[in-house]
């Protein structure tokens, strides 16, 4: 049974006709609700993925530029604490050398004036 | 084990109800399952059915690119994801059990619609069909006519006879891989006719079939949708 018959096979038309309607349907049916919304949503998403790898590289230079940066800071202020040390200490000798060279005339002053009120004292027990 | 097929004949047009029901049962399943598991989408992080979906979608996509090269072309690619699902479901609609009435004489009602010549026949008819559509739209009639006597005038009837090739083959090897494994599938459950030993014997090898009938089914429907696009890319350079 059969609308027409190819090589003795018989071919019920309506059945191709039913199939290829119902397929066609279906296409355009899931085409329309959900194909369109889900390789939006896969696109999107690809989308933003790139642009937070993106965003990644860029922090990324910036945190190492950053770092470099501090690096660099942070030898200067060694350098200059190196240097401030070593001036302070020099400084520190110098306070320490003019200290005592004071303390060397304080006590040649002292000794001076102690032998000057000595023979002073001899004079004047002489002249008495 | 050729059962009669339920037809009715409506406007001088024969129509098989068997395959009319299970046609109409595999496609609303395909869009229930893909309506349903895209009904909540998220650009974020995919839940388990909208991963499921955007697999099969990466799938068929990446079997575009192989043939195609890229492509961004939304009708191929619902036609392949929708062809691809739907055979899988049609292929495996007759696996686990088939209905075949018995009142005067047999009548099967439920197995594989794509066990049916009509079905897969149809589907390749409509898929050659579009790459000729496409092939008329992207290079004009003249290119298209003139593409039958390409590389020279000789091969103008092995041209035609290659598109017809191509639409037998495409068909018939889906519909002859789904209709052996249902033949198999029917001689092994009509063991359970000829007593319990007979019966019990024929389970294993019925499982293991029914397990080949799955697999079957799974690389036939990608064949399919593989072929498809291979043809419209042909069609396409």
């Amino acid at each position: 049974m059969g609308d027409i018959t190819l090589f003795g096979l018989p071919i019920s038309l309506g059945t191709m006709v039913y199939q290829a309607l119902i397929f066609t349907v279906l296409v355009f049916i899931l085409k329309k609700l959900v194909f369109k919304k889900l390789v939006g949503v896969m696109d999107s998403r690809k989308q933003h993925i790139e642009n937070q790898l993106q965003l990644t590289e860029q922090y990324k230079q910036e945190a190492e530029k950053n770092l470099e940066l501090s690096a660099e800071v942070l030898n200067q202020a060694r350098k200059d604490a190196r240097e401030i040390m070593k001036h302070s200490e020099y400084e520190a000798k110098l306070i320490i050398s003019d200290a005592k060279f004071q303390a060397k005339e304080i006590v040649k002053e002292a000794k001076e004036e102690l032998f000057r009120s000595r023979s002073f004292m001899h004079k004047d027990s002489k002249g008495a | 084990m050729e059962h009669a097929r339920p037809q009715v004949v409506l406007f001088n047009l024969t129509f098989d109800l068997s395959i009319i029901l299970t046609t109409t049962i595999a496609s609303l399943l395909v869009f229930f399952i893909a309506y349903l598991a895209t009904r909540n989408l998220t650009e974020g992080i995919p839940k388990k059915w909208q991963n499921f979906m955007e697999w099969i979608m990466d799938f068929v996509r990446d079997i575009m690119n192989n043939s195609m090269g890229h492509t961004n072309n939304l009708f191929v690619l619902s036609t392949g994801v929708s062809l691809l699902m739907y055979l899988f479901i049609a292929n495996l609609l007759g696996v686990p059990f088939s209905i075949i009435t018995s009142e005067d004489h047999p009548v099967s009602w439920w197995r594989s619609p794509t066990a049916d010549a009509h079905v897969t026949m149809t589907l390749a008819i409509m898929i050659i069909a579009y790459t000729h559509f496409i092939d008329i739209r992207l290079h004009g009639l003249k290119h298209y006519l003139l593409s039958f006597f390409k590389p020279f005038k000789a091969l103008f009837a092995i041209n035609i006879l290659e598109q017809f090739a191509t639409t037998l083959t495409l068909g018939l090897r889906l519909f002859g891989n789904i209709y052996a494994g249902e033949v198999m599938l029917a001689l092994l459950a009509g063991a359970v006719t000829h007593g319990f030993a007979v019966a019990s014997l024929a389970a294993i090898p019925m499982l293991i079939w029914q397990a080949f009938c799955v697999f079957i089914g799974t690389i036939q429907a990608y064949i399919f949708v593989t072929l498809t696009m291979v043809y419209i890319a042909h069609r396409l350079t």
